[in-house]
Parts: C-alpha cells; sequence; structure tokens
C-alpha cells in the first residue's frame, strides 16, 4: 500500500467521492499490480494507467485530468519502477462516499482552481430569507448581494456540505412555493347558495358546491439521466430529496431523459424509470395536467461536455416548445454555474425555456418568476 | 499476472517483417508456399496508438475484458482483429472469436444454445418406432455461443481473442448477466450438466458506441480505453500503411508526396468541421480510408491521371460527408 501512497491514494479517493466514480478496492490492487510490473512510470503515463483503470466514464475525462494533476502537485517521488509490493497488498479500506479530503493549511500550495470559501462572508440567516420582491434576472449573477452565498460553489461536488445550497434554505423555499392556496370546490354541498340560486333562476339547474381553500400542488420533475450528467448526481438526488419531503399538500413525479426526450413523429417520450423504461408520452401525461402545471426540469443543457449535436438541441428545442404550447408553468435548473452556459447549448435553451442555476438565488428567482 | 510463464505481446505493429505470412503478403513467396496463404483472409493493416497497445497489455494482465469506447467509424472493432491477426498471423480466425450484440441478444447466447425442439422431435421419432437408433447423447443439441468457443480454445500458450460488439445495444441488464462468466471465465450448462471452464482467460474486447450507460457492476471488471480521433502523425501513418497495401496489391506506386496532401486536405476539413456548430456527423479514420481508396481506383483506372488533389476542390466529397447539410458546407474548402 506505501507504493504509490499518499499521493495516489487521496486521487482515488477524491475520484470516489468528487466525481462518484463507483471504484473500489479491487481496482486499487489492480493499479498497484499494474505500476508493480513496471507500467505508469512517467507523469503522463501513470495518468494513461489510472485512466484506463479507473475512468469508467469518458464525459468525465477533463475533470479526472484536472484532479489528477491537483494531486499530483501533492506528491513525493515515487519509488524505483518494478518495486513489488509486500506480499498481500491488501487495499486499505475504502471511506465511505461522502467526506471530502482536509482542505490543505491556509499558504500550502495547491494548484486548484476552486478558492477556498471566505468564512467572513457568511450570511445571517435573516439574509438568506427569500424576498420575492428583491432582484431581477435569470438567476445568472444579477442577485441581490444578501442573497448570495459562500456555498454557491455548484462545481463542488461531494456530501451534503459541499452542496451549492443549503438543504434548509431550499427546503423553505419549496415550503413557500407549496403553500400557495387555491379555492377550489369541495364535495360538500352549500346548502344556502343553492336555495340563493334556486330563487333567482326560478329553476334548479346545478347544486352549488361549497369552495374551500387547496394547497394542491403537484410538480412534474423531468431528470436528465445522460452520462454527461454523472457528476452531479449527488447533487441531484439531494435536490429531489428536498423536493420530495413528506407533504400531504403535494406530489411529485419523477420522469426521466437522457440529453433530449425522444421523439416519435410528434409524440415525445418520456420514461418513468431512471434506467430509461417504462416510457410514456407526453401528450398522455398532460391529459391528466392543469392549467399551469409546474414542471421542472433539471439538465446541464450539454453545457458539461460543450458539444454540440444539432439533431438533439433540435430535439429539445421543440420539447421546450411543446411544454410551452401545453401551458405550463416551466422551470429548468442548471447544475452548471451560468458562466458556464455561454457558448454552449445550455445557453440556446436558457432563451427558449427559464434557466436557473441551482444555487439559492438561480432557486428562489424561479420560484419568484416561473413557478408562480 | 497473464498467468503465462512466457508470452508473446501484443505491439501494435502487424505482422512482423520477415515472417512466412508478411512475405506471403510482400509477394515475395514462391508459388508453391504462397499457394497455402492465398485462400485466407488477410487483414487491412491497423495501426492503434501506443495508448491502446498498453491498454490490451493491462487488459492482459489483469485477465479483464477491455472496454473500447470512441466515435463509429474510430475502429473499435478493428482492434480485436487486428490483436489476432498479430499474434497469430494468418491463421487468426481459428482464434478469433466475435459476438456482434443487437437489441435482442441474450447473454446465453453467446456462451452456448440447447437444441431442445431437435431432441424432442428425435424423442418422438423413437418412440412411434419411426426411428431405431439409440439416441443421440444430449451433448449432440449443444452447440457453443462465441464466448463459449473462445473459453474452449484459449490455452496458455495460445489466448483466445474474444469481440463482443457494441455490447451497449442490448438489454440493460445483459452485461450483468455475463458478470460471473467474464469474472469466473467459466458457465454451466444445465441440460447436459456440464461445466465449461476457459484454461486460461481469452484476451476479452468489449466495444460500446455509448448509445446507453453501462451498469457499474460491469464496468468495474473492465479496462477502459476511449478511442480519440488520432493526432497528425499517426493519421498520416495510418494512411500509409492502408497506401502501401494498395500498392502492393496493384502494382501502381503513388506519386511522391500525394499521400500527405491527402491526409493533410483531410485534417484541414475535420478540424473546419470541428469548429463547426452545425456539423452534423465528424468523418472519422474509416472514412478517410474510404476516401484513399476511391481516389486510388481514379488514379488506378486513369480516369485522373494525375493525383486529382487540388486547392480548390473536395473530390468525392460524398465518401467523406454523410450528412445533406455537411455536404453542403463543406463541398468546397474555402465555404
Amino acid at each position: 500500500m506505501e507504493v504509490a501512497a499518499p499521493f495516489l491514494h487521496t486521487f482515488f479517493t477524491r475520484l470516489r467521492s468528487e466525481l462518484q466514480l463507483p471504484l473500489d478496492g479491487a481496482q486499487y490492487a489492480d493499479f498497484l499490480m499494474l505500476y508493480a510490473a513496471g507500467h505508469g512510470q512517467s507523469r503522463e503515463g501513470l495518468l494513461d494507467l489510472c485512466k484506463a483503470l479507473w475512468l469508467s466514464r469518458p464525459a468525465l475525462a477533463p475533470r479526472f485530468e484536472q484532479l489528477f494533476h491537483e494531486c499530483f502537485q501533492l506528491s513525493t517521488p515515487l519509488p524505483e519502477p518494478g518495486v513489488v509490493p509486500k506480499p498481500t497488498p491488501k487495499p486499505e479500506p475504502i471511506p465511505s462516499p461522502g467526506p471530502l479530503p482536509p482542505m490543505p493549511p491556509p499558504g500550502a500550495e495547491q494548484n486548484t482552481d476552486r478558492p477556498a470559501p471566505n468564512l467572513s462572508r457568511a450570511p445571517a440567516l435573516a439574509d438568506i430569507e427569500l424576498e420575492f420582491g428583491a432582484g431581477e434576472g435569470n438567476g445568472t449573477g444579477s442577485a441581490p448581494p444578501a442573497a448570495a452565498s459562500i456555498l454557491e460553489t455548484p462545481f463542488v461536488f461531494g456530501d451534503h456540505l459541499s452542496l451549492p445550497f443549503r438543504p434548509r434554505y431550499a427546503r423553505q423555499l419549496w415550503r413557500k412555493l407549496r403553500q400557495q392556496r387555491y379555492r377550489m370546490p369541495s364535495r360538500q354541498v352549500d346548502v344556502g347558495g343553492t336555495v340563493r340560486k334556486l330563487a333567482q333562476q326560478g329553476f334548479l339547474a346545478d347544486l352549488v358546491w361549497e369552495e374551500s381553500w387547496r394547497f394542491a400542488q403537484r410538480w412534474v420533475v423531468l431528470l436528465d439521466v445522460c452520462p454527461g450528467m454523472v457528476p452531479f448526481r449527488q447533487m441531484r438526488e439531494a435536490w429531489v430529496d428536498l423536493l420530495e419531503q413528506p407533504d400531504a399538500n403535494s406530489q411529485v413525479e419523477l420522469l426521466y431523459f437522457s440529453s433530449a426526450p425522444g421523439q416519435r413523429g410528434e409524440r415525445f417520450r418520456l420514461f418513468r424509470q431512471e434506467g430509461l423504461t417504462q416510457g410514456v408520452y407526453l401528450d398522455t401525461l398532460a391529459k391528466a395536467w392543469p392549467f399551469g402545471q409546474q414542471v421542472l426540469v433539471f439538465s446541464d443543457g450539454g453545457g458539461a461536455s460543450a458539444g454540440y449535436d444539432s439533431r438533439k438541441t433540435a430535439a429539445m428545442l421543440a420539447f421546450l416548445n411543446a411544454l410551452k404550447a401545453l401551458q405550463t408553468r416551466l422551470a429548468w435548473f442548471n447544475p452548471l454555474p451560468a458562466a458556464q452556459w455561454e457558448g454552449t447549448t445550455a445557453a440556446l435553451f436558457a432563451q427558449a425555456a427559464p434557466m436557473f442555476e441551482i444555487t439559492e438565488t438561480g432557486m428562489a428567482q424561479a420560484v419568484r418568476k416561473a413557478l408562480r | 499476472m497473464t498467468g503465462e510463464t512466457s508470452y508473446k505481446k501484443y505491439t501494435g505493429e502487424g505482422l512482423k517483417s520477415g515472417s512466412k505470412a508478411w512475405r506471403a503478403r510482400m509477394g515475395e513467396l514462391p508459388e508453391s508456399e504462397a499457394a497455402e496463404f492465398a485462400s485466407r483472409r488477410a487483414l487491412a493493416p491497423y495501426r492503434p496508438s501506443p495508448k491502446l497497445v498498453a491498454a490490451v497489455e493491462y487488459a492482459r494482465i489483469l485477465r479483464r475484458p477491455l472496454l473500447l469506447r470512441g466515435a463509429p467509424g474510430s475502429g473499435k472493432t478493428r482492434l480485436a482483429e487486428a490483436v489476432a491477426y498479430e499474434l497469430y498471423a494468418e491463421d487468426w480466425e481459428s482464434h478469433f472469436f466475435s459476438w456482434y450484440i443487437k437489441s435482442t441478444t441474450k447473454a446465453r447466447e453467446g456462451l452456448y444454445e440447447y437444441d431442445h425442439l431437435g431432441r424432442l422431435r428425435d424423442i418422438e421419432a423413437r418412440r412411434g418406432g419411426g426411428d431405431s437408433a439409440p439416441m443421440p447423447p444430449k451433448t449432440k443439441y449443444r452447440t457453443f455461443g462465441p464466448m463459449g468457443e473462445a473459453f474452449q480454445s484459449s490455452t496458455p500458450g495460445q489466448p483466445a481473442v474474444l469481440l463482443i460488439d457494441e455490447i451497449d445495444k442490448a438489454d440493460i441488464d445483459f452485461p450483468n448477466d455475463l458478470l460471473r462468466e467474464l469474472e469466473e471465465q467459466r458457465f454451466e450448462i444445465p441440460d447436459t450438466k456440464e461445466s465449461i471452464k476457459a484454461a486460461h482467460p481469452p484476451i476479452t474486447i468489449v466495444t460500446s458506441n455509448d448509445e446507453k450507460e453501462l451498469p457499474n457492476a460491469f464496468l468495474r471488471r473492465c479496462v477502459f480505453f476511449y478511442i480519440d480521433f488520432p493526432g497528425p502523425e499517426l493519421l498520416l501513418e495510418i494512411a500509409q500503411v492502408n497506401a502501401r497495401r494498395l500498392e502492393l496489391e496493384h502494382q501502381k506506386p503513388l506519386p511522391d508526396g500525394w499521400l500527405e496532401k491527402v491526409v493533410e486536405q483531410f485534417q484541414g476539413l475535420y478540424q473546419r468541421m470541428q469548429a463547426n456548430p452545425n456539423t452534423e456527423k465528424l468523418p472519422s479514420t474509416s472514412e478517410l480510408l474510404d476516401w484513399l481508396r476511391v481516389l486510388y481506383y481514379y488514379f488506378l483506372t486513369g480516369q485522373s491521371a494525375a493525383p486529382p488533389l487540388t486547392d480548390g476542390e473536395l473530390p468525392h466529397a460524398e465518401v467523406l460527408l454523410k450528412s445533406l447539410s455537411d455536404l453542403q458546407s463543406n463541398r468546397q474548402p474555402d465555404a
């Protein structure tokens, strides 16, 4: 185990916790075996070896390489090639996913693009209370300073502490949205009203039903599960968990798609299962939707891969238009920071549908501008 | 490690120069000896990057499948054939097993199939007195699939090469159904109560176009490699070995510098298309080789006496560009 520690073990652990790569001890032991056999002795060779053994999702290659180089900065010289590890190179127990590696001490040299959090900027709880009347924009950075959060670092993946929003904040936000009330007919006959109507019309055409306040909220959540969304999986799960807080007043319907909902003729297909099974057509779903159905989309809109696929782009634009035609209240949540949408298809989609960052500011604006 | 005390490594260089098979290809063998090779299928040259060669070696040492991903036409499928060809020369086909996956393919089909209907028919024939011959053994009705054959053929000195092509075409559970077979290199046939175990793991190469995400349980058993579009040097090398083959086959050499110009023009096209967000499909190595063959054909048949490349046109662009909009916007390099 001492062969490549601590640098490679740190790297391996960060791959698990930050990129959510499903790596286990056997894969670390594979690395040790190949390294002992003389493979991966140069920096580039070592990176290639790690990629061959651990990079199971090609879309994560840029972040994988960045992490490698970050960790390599901290490395100590590796032993001579061909040194065989101790007879039974049992891998150390892998820590459970979640905790991030400790931050380097202040002043320690570390080549990282991620700025250290400035704790002095931590807002008081009062600062984060929702003020629906304040601020303008589409969640892309023109937020009032009071709502800005030290946690708005969307590229930090890991446990809840490193999400770009505070779960408590998001929970409050969704609760407020759920508490919107609507007057709806109940099942009880309004006797007084019926008699009045009878007296006015001179005949009984229909009963008058009592009206009551309802909180009924049903959210349709469309989740992109294309391979490029893998890095955002934990963020997505935390976000969906908060939406799904047990509440008699609301229902959340999760539907999945990959890159762009499949189109067959004029019908768009979504899936009830994450593995893209149990397909269901949008027009079938929409039959049960009320006017102004709230639809939440969670996708990077192709921003993470920065690629361009005209077929998928056209399909997604057509899908957004179809949602608009159904008179939905639509909000697109993009896990990437708005600064990174520029020059990608995400910027294009942001013009077709209201798109927001998954930050406290972005979510608040989504509620205020798109979902209410 | 590999379990082999000494083994022939895959180097990516193809046939060793001087070997009998190589000499047969070069036309250097006397006719009597060359006849032996005439009926055997020879493969077009394949030039992998050094990183890909290393990945094959990793997979072999770890006894894990090599999962290859990359754009269509990048040469994923051809790697397996090239490995077998380099290791076994003209005899490669007897060591190479390919399993082309379809959307309906089931994992068991790659291991074995059992002809229950045939057996029932034979039983009925004997029951009615129509056939007095004794019943054939149960194993007569069992046929092995590519993976089953590879397991049986593979030996420490001569590992088989197994290609599982386009695994992402199959049902999402398909890769999971092969976990045990890939891990333990064995499987059981309940109908005949046989247990088949590979004497040595075959070199398994799995390709995927990433149309579906593969399950984590399968991924953790693989070595990975993504075939990128080759760099200028490798691209020229690929073109050179393929052009050399055409020249040998037709005994008509290309003018000096012509091939370099072809590759340069192809790379220019690739870079322009890569920068264009409206591009529908980037040309791949496979398209370059097709284009090369077409250009050589016109050169060979005298339909173009001189090399037909000029700076102002892209001849036979249909071979490179597979969609109408790409064709319209790239037919003229200056467009």
